[in-house]
């Protein structure tokens, strides 16, 4: 695979004018470590994305003006004018103007980006401040070698770099510009201010010797080794334990549910007896449709899985972790193995049934949207059996270390305070519908109290579930493990002391003097537990957790 | 008490280190510093001011929806509810703020800050000198009125408040946190 030119204009910042090189071959010579400070134009590509972007965008606002133009008046001929100014504006001049005023540059030190005209932007993220580099490889990119590349540092989406469109070797030569930084910087932590120039040409030294031009994603992991591969089994496993498919379901009814806005009520009416009347024609054809949906909604889980984790792969190069998936989009997400800020191992209803687990990481960044949207989740192990998770985890994070969680409960003889609440809403709910129907004399009304029951009973076993499995393993004076429930899950994160931001302890003047409260850490991470949380606590456990949590670094 | 202790005796790596339990408790009334009083006469202010207007809600409410022929069974109940409350908060709000002021103190520890808060619903904060990115002062126009001025002490993931203090007092400790966190800075 060749890797085009990311423009034929390059612009040097300098003042020495442009360069034009007039080929569809990326430089990459002798020459490289002086043009790696050059700034770059973004790959063509992005224009004509841009443009769709503007048709599509503009559309919607044009059949509107249209509708309101011709049902008042005839138009002008000067009407016709600006709505072609407007469409040609959204369509071609605005992306024009944004290609031609983006570009990037890699420095020995930094990573640059500047956009716009009016308001100018300009964003410079060192090498040593990444997080994760992630990029996106759309099907229609492939045969242009191009990406979409996401630049992470500390904080939100706000803080990244995107990159629309760059020829794909530029992810490598960003990942070992870093890494030539981050080492120089870890084995000359004391040498002089001057060393930046030397980092700068060493960098762009070994980004000349190391990424060859046109080479592929796998060809260069082929310098790494991998780590873990999920097989389709374990994909379609993945799938077929992914409750976000009942999820769906259940959105699938709430849609049936909206048609009769829609549609004319007299249809809706035809249509709901004609449902009705094949579910009451036998038990036989209800099955039937009922493992129809389910099936339909499997094979829709299966798709989407498969779009997502096809070909998922973990690689380690030097101190990276790569890891690569996607059947249409392939995404490739690179993370410094001392970036990760927290491992989560996750166990839904039917994970944990079927003696499966779902690790991921997380980081103190930000990584780019996925193709479900979610900008902060790197799955690490997206499936994984009970018995093999430690194992498979210490081999591809052998620095966390991380062993059988054997965590000390906090909830322990404390479940009746978090009970008490639940119980206490329901009572009160129970008692007012109960007042509703005595004093408007209607029994049926009784039945309303079914409700807040159901409600209760559901709150008070998620509370019990919390509680059952609450509880941390302090590993040493700087990690934790910390169990607990969500929802219907189980989930085990494990963490470092220095992400914890505080400690926030909470009571009420009644269990104060029982030593009971509640207690929260607040972790500096973007995705899975955001802070750790014990809803009950004993005070000496809570006053244990604080002292270690507050430790300072000898 | 003694039910933990069983279960910390479970955590050997802690009774190996022999580390003491308790260094800062709730209990522990001697370092705390108490906020200037006149902040008592702030938080009754602005809870009234917001109890005020809750109450003109209610009655505007009442006015708009007798008018259109909607005052129903759940009208009234929302209504009547949401000016009882806002009437025993403007008549409990003096007992409240003394309880909530004996509570509302603060440490500027060797390594942390410890703010606590609250009456009945307590909260106690640590936050470690060595996670602070910011601090800040405000002064809102009540706190303005009365020569107050908060303190806010920012990580990276939220904000902490002292909620009010002299402002010279408040100059004071922004200088002693942020020398603070120099002297004890964590990489990220």
């Amino acid at each position: 695979m060749s890797a085009p030119a990311a423009g034929t204009h390059q612009a040097d910042e300098s003042g020495q004018g442009e360069r034009s090189d007039g080929s569809n071959q990326k430089p990459r010579n002798a020459s490289g470590s002086q043009e790696s400070g050059q700034w770059r134009l973004l790959h063509p590509l992005v224009l004509v994305e841009d443009a769709i972007d503007g048709v599509k965008s503009s559309v919607s606002l044009i059949i509107a003006a249209a509708v309101v133009i011709f049902h008042f008046n005839p138009p002008h001929w000067v009407i016709w004018a600006f709505g072609a100014f407007v469409v040609v504006c959204a369509c071609l001049i605005a992306p024009m103007v944004g290609y031609f005023s983006t570009r990037y540059r890699m420095t020995g030190e930094s990573v640059e980006y500047r956009s716009g005209i009016v308001v100018r932007k300009h964003n410079i993220i060192a090498y040593s401040h990444i997080h994760a580099i992630s990029s996106d490889e759309p099907f229609y990119y492939k045969p242009f070698s191009v990406v979409k590349l996401n630049i992470a540092s500390a904080g939100t989406v706000a803080a990244d770099m995107q990159l629309k469109a760059v020829p794909s070797d530029v992810q490598y030569e960003l990942e070992h510009l870093r890494h030539a930084r981050v080492s120089a910087q870890s084995s000359q932590a004391s040498a002089q201010e001057g060393i930046v120039a030397g980092i700068g040409a060493e960098a762009s030294a070994i980004v000349t010797g190391h990424v060859r031009p046109g080479a592929s994603i796998e060809e260069e992991q082929g310098h790494g080794e991998m780590l873990y591969r999920a097989s389709t089994a374990d994909i379609l496993l993945y799938a077929l334990t992914d409750l976000r498919f009942l999820a769906a379901f259940v959105a699938l009814i709430g849609l049936l549910d909206r048609i009769k806005d829609v549609i004319s009520e007299r249809l809706f009416d035809e249509a709901a007896s004609r449902v009705t009347s094949v579910f009451t024609s036998g038990t036989v054809v209800v099955i039937a449709l009922i493992v129809l949906v389910v099936i339909v909604l499997m094979v829709a889980s299966v798709v989407n899985s498969m779009l997502q984790f096809y070909g998922f792969e973990v690689w380690r190069r030097k101190d990276d972790l790569v890891i690569v998936r996607g059947l249409l989009t392939r995404r490739r997400v690179t993370v410094p193995v001392n970036r990760i800020q927290s491992v989560g191992i996750r166990q839904s209803v039917i994970r944990r049934m079927l003696h499966l687990n779902s690790v991921a990481v997380a980081l103190s960044a930000s990584h780019g949207e996925d193709d479900d949207g979610d900008s902060t989740s790197i799955s690490l192990l997206p499936v994984i059996r009970q018995r093999e998770l430690i194992e498979t985890i210490a081999r591809v994070l052998p620095q966390w270390d991380i062993p059988n969680p054997q965590v000390q409960r906090t909830s322990r003889h404390l479940t009746r305070y978090l009970l008490f609440l639940p119980c206490m809403m329901t009572g009160l709910a129970v008692l007012a519908v109960i007042l509703f129907a005595v004093l408007r004399h209607d029994g049926m009304a009784l039945l309303w109290a079914l409700l807040p029951l159901a409600i209760g009973a559901l709150w008070c076993f998620f509370r019990w579930i919390r509680g059952r499995y609450e509880g941390f393993q302090l590993l040493d004076d700087k990690r934790i493990i910390v169990s607990g429930a969500r929802g219907f899950a189980l989930f085990w994160v494990v963490t470092r002391r220095s992400r914890i931001q505080s400690v926030e302890r909470q009571t009420t003047v009644l269990r104060q003097r029982r030593g009971v409260e509640r207690l929260t850490m607040p972790l500096f991470v973007y995705s899975g537990e955001t802070e750790l949380r014990f809803s009950v606590i004993h005070q000496s456990q809570a006053a244990q957790l604080q002292e270690w949590a507050m430790r300072v670094r000898s | 008490m003694g039910e933990f202790s069983d279960g910390a005796r479970r955590n050997t790596w802690l009774r190996l280190k022999g580390l003491g339990y308790l260094q800062q408790d709730w209990r522990d009334e001697g370092q705390w510093t108490k906020l200037p009083s006149r902040v008592k006469r702030v938080w009754y202010i602005s809870s009234a001011l917001t109890d005020v207007v809750v109450l003109l809600i209610c009655a505007v409410a009442v006015v708009v929806l007798m008018h259109l022929e909607w005052w129903g069974v759940w009208q009234r109940t929302v209504v009547v509810i949401a000016a009882v409350l806002s009437l025993l908060d403007l008549m409990l709000r003096p007992l409240v703020s003394r309880y909530e002021y004996a509570v509302n103190q603060f440490i500027l520890g060797e390594h942390e800050v410890s703010i606590r808060k609250g009456w009945f619903l307590r909260k106690l904060t640590v936050i470690p000198y060595n996670r602070v990115q910011h601090v800040e002062t405000k002064q809102g126009p009540f706190l303005h009125a009365f020569s107050l001025m908060s303190v806010e002490i920012h990580t990276a993931v939220g904000a902490h408040v002292i909620d009010a203090l002299e402002i010279d007092d408040a100059m004071s400790v922004v200088g002693q946190i942020t020398a603070k966190v120099r002297s004890e800075k964590e990489d990220l």
